[in-house]
């Protein structure tokens, strides 16, 4: 995938990850995993990110017998979902575009699939 | 790799980064591999299961460095000081140099002198000889003291013979060795610094 738009893409996926309920890191991998790829490494800029931009909160818990950081979806983060899925009915006409703009213009050359 | 084995390489590496930060990285990892632990397996499966380190520390700096809160590199620093300082530093290393290149002079005027003994002690021998030539007729008695004189003498110049001769050779080979050391370390420094 664009590197470009994986990265706008994974924001917005670890927050509807914690639309769920609070989670905590090694969740947040094994939920957003199977949608996109995401590393440790990956996902922990994008938290330092999201808490610096108020998106989530953090807090620490005790889980048998040692610390958890929890990660809570603010009223920021839920705003910033619904933006992103009003911006993707825009990115569907583009595709729609794209797509049908690619199909006119080899309507003569079988059509070849992505 | 054990855990605790894994996140003292993950500090080590992650040196640039101000001290907050870097414990604050090491325990995200810390818990990561202890989630990981916790759905089975052991420490080595589940670090097995992460990147690599050199991956994951290029990561966290390279985004460090794009917000801007990487320590700021010393070298910079050093640089300037030694620059700073060369004047004295250049001083101190002429004096160093000069007292080496005195004290070698010193080892080679011992040698020399030693040498020059033993070639006098050796040369006891044929005066001996001919002292005894000589006086063989009226002074019998002095000539063999002379020829016993001669011969202690030059005996005891063959047995330092072999002594300051191992001493030239030494100071010699020492001398080639240094010479050669230096040679190199001059054009490494000089391919270098090129």
């Amino acid at each position: 995938m664009d590197t470009q738009l994986k990265r706008g893409l994974l924001e917005v996926c670890v927050l509807a990850a914690m639309q769920r309920g609070d989670t905590y890191g090694y969740k947040l991998i094994k939920d957003v995993s199977p949608y996109i790829a995401i590393s440790e490494s990956t996902l922990y800029p994008i938290l330092k990110r999201l808490e610096a931009a108020e998106a989530v909160t953090v807090y620490t818990r005790e889980h048998n017998g040692r610390l958890r950081k929890y990660y809570q979806l603010t009223d920021g983060g839920r705003a910033r979902i619904a933006e992103f899925l009003r911006e993707w009915q825009d990115v569907m006409r583009i595709y729609a575009f794209i797509e049908g703009g690619e199909r006119d213009a080899h309507r003569a050359i079988p059509e070849t699939t992505a | 790799m054990r855990i605790e084995q894994f996140l003292k390489r993950l500090h080590k590496a992650l040196a640039p980064l101000p001290a907050a930060e870097r414990a604050r990285t090491v325990q995200y990892y810390r818990e990561m591999l202890e989630d990981r632990l916790e759905e089975g397996g052991t420490e080595e499966e589940a670090v097995a299961g992460m990147e690599p380190i050199e991956t994951i520390a290029a990561d966290i700096l390279a985004d460090a460095a794009a917000r801007g809160v990487l320590k700021p590199k010393s070298s910079a620093l050093n640089t300037t000081l030694i620059v700073l300082g060369s004047p004295l530093w250049l001083v101190f290393a002429a004096v160093a140099v000069v007292i080496v290149l005195a004290l070698y002079v010193v080892a080679w005027s011992v040698i020399v002198a030693l040498a020059a003994a033993v070639a006098a002690l050796l040369l006891a021998l044929p005066v001996g000889i001919w002292a005894l030539a000589a006086n063989l007729g009226a002074f019998p008695d002095t000539a063999l003291f002379q020829l016993g004189c001669g011969l202690l003498l030059s005996g005891v110049g063959v047995l330092l013979l072999l002594p300051v001769g191992q001493l030239i050779c030494g100071l010699a080979r020492g001398t080639a060795r240094a010479a050669s050391a230096l040679w190199r370390r001059a054009t490494r420094q000089g391919g270098e610094t090129a």
